[in-house]
């Protein structure tokens, strides 16, 4: 069997991917030995992605809340990074959905959001 | 028929303006019914089988309800006649916005979520950025600039995915310390 080069990327991809969830399914990344971020130990804030090992770990688990408490923004994005999958997937049947989740409102939404949850974790430590 | 001599014509014939001429020779001298014509009393050029007088059989003078008040005189030849419109024939389409075929650059928003939330790298906002700055360039009708961004936004999540993970190693070092 010959697989194309985009399958192939898909396959290589789609393989990583279940690699990790299993990988962080298994092991618990608080206690495990598990990539610490650097922005937090150089400086001493979190980055908008801190946390996002542990709840991948909860979600894996079925622990939406404890997800939440460990990184809200990524349980958050979950749903929104798959509409934006979909919209990219039949960008040619429905235009419309794939403006509007690719445009100005949109996109500056989600800037501010992310910048905005950046810095109100490291004031508020969420 | 001498009404019809009253008549003239003027008619975008491969592409250039040929006129005054009567309906006579018009008809003898336009390739196709969809031909451009004008004449006096007509707004603007219109398709040879629009013309009232092909379909009604008779010249019909701009105003409908008056008289013939057609100068019943023809106008001296060498009297400059009312020139047609200068501008060029029009088809009837309208205008279209010049890029409307051209699609929005993927604006990769979503990778760049992805990469600011998974990457714990500071990077990802440059990616950012960038996906920001495609709809808004895209928006202002600059496709060149809309497009670079997206380039660069490519590049920019490439960069952080690369860092990411060039920096596991030392992270996981950190954590071992």
């Amino acid at each position: 069997m010959t697989l194309s080069r985009r399958n192939a990327f898909y396959v290589a991809g789609a393989a990583v991917l279940l690699a990790a969830a299993v990988v962080y399914a298994l092991f618990d990344p608080s206690v495990n030995p598990f990539p610490r971020c650097i922005f937090l130990q150089a400086t001493g804030y979190k980055c908008p992605g801190c946390g996002s090992q542990r709840a991948l770990h909860a979600l894996l688990h079925g622990d939406i809340a404890a997800a939440w408490g460990f990184n809200a923004m990524l349980v958050a994005a979950i749903p929104v990074v798959a509409a934006m999958y979909i919209a990219e997937i039949t960008r040619r049947r429905r235009p419309q959905l794939h403006n509007r989740l690719n445009g100005s409102v949109a996109i500056w939404s989600a800037f501010t959001l992310l910048v905005g949850w950046w810095i109100l974790r490291n004031i508020f430590d969420l | 028929m001498n009404e019809q001599n009253n008549c003239r014509y003027w008619a975008m014939i491969n592409g250039t303006r040929r006129g005054p001429m009567s309906l006579d020779e018009l008809i003898r001298l336009a390739p196709v019914p969809s031909t451009p014509v004008w004449r006096q009393g007509l707004e603007d050029w219109c398709m040879l089988s629009s013309l009232p007088e092909l379909r009604g059989g008779e010249c019909v003078p701009p105003m409908p309800p008056a008289p013939p008040v057609v100068p019943a005189v023809p106008v001296p030849p060498m009297n400059p006649v009312m020139p047609p419109p200068q501008a060029m024939y029009q088809p009837a389409v309208p205008p279209q916005q010049p890029q409307q075929g051209e699609p929005m650059p993927p604006t990769y928003l979503a990778w760049s979520i992805v990469v600011m939330l998974l990457c714990c790298i500071v990077p990802g906002i440059v990616a950012l950025v960038y996906s920001t700055k495609v709809s808004s360039r895209f928006s202002m009708g600059d496709y060149a600039g809309a497009k670079a961004a997206s380039e660069n936004a490519a590049i920019w999540i490439i960069v952080t995915v690369v860092c990411g993970i060039i920096a596991v190693p030392f992270q996981i070092l950190l954590s071992l310390i």
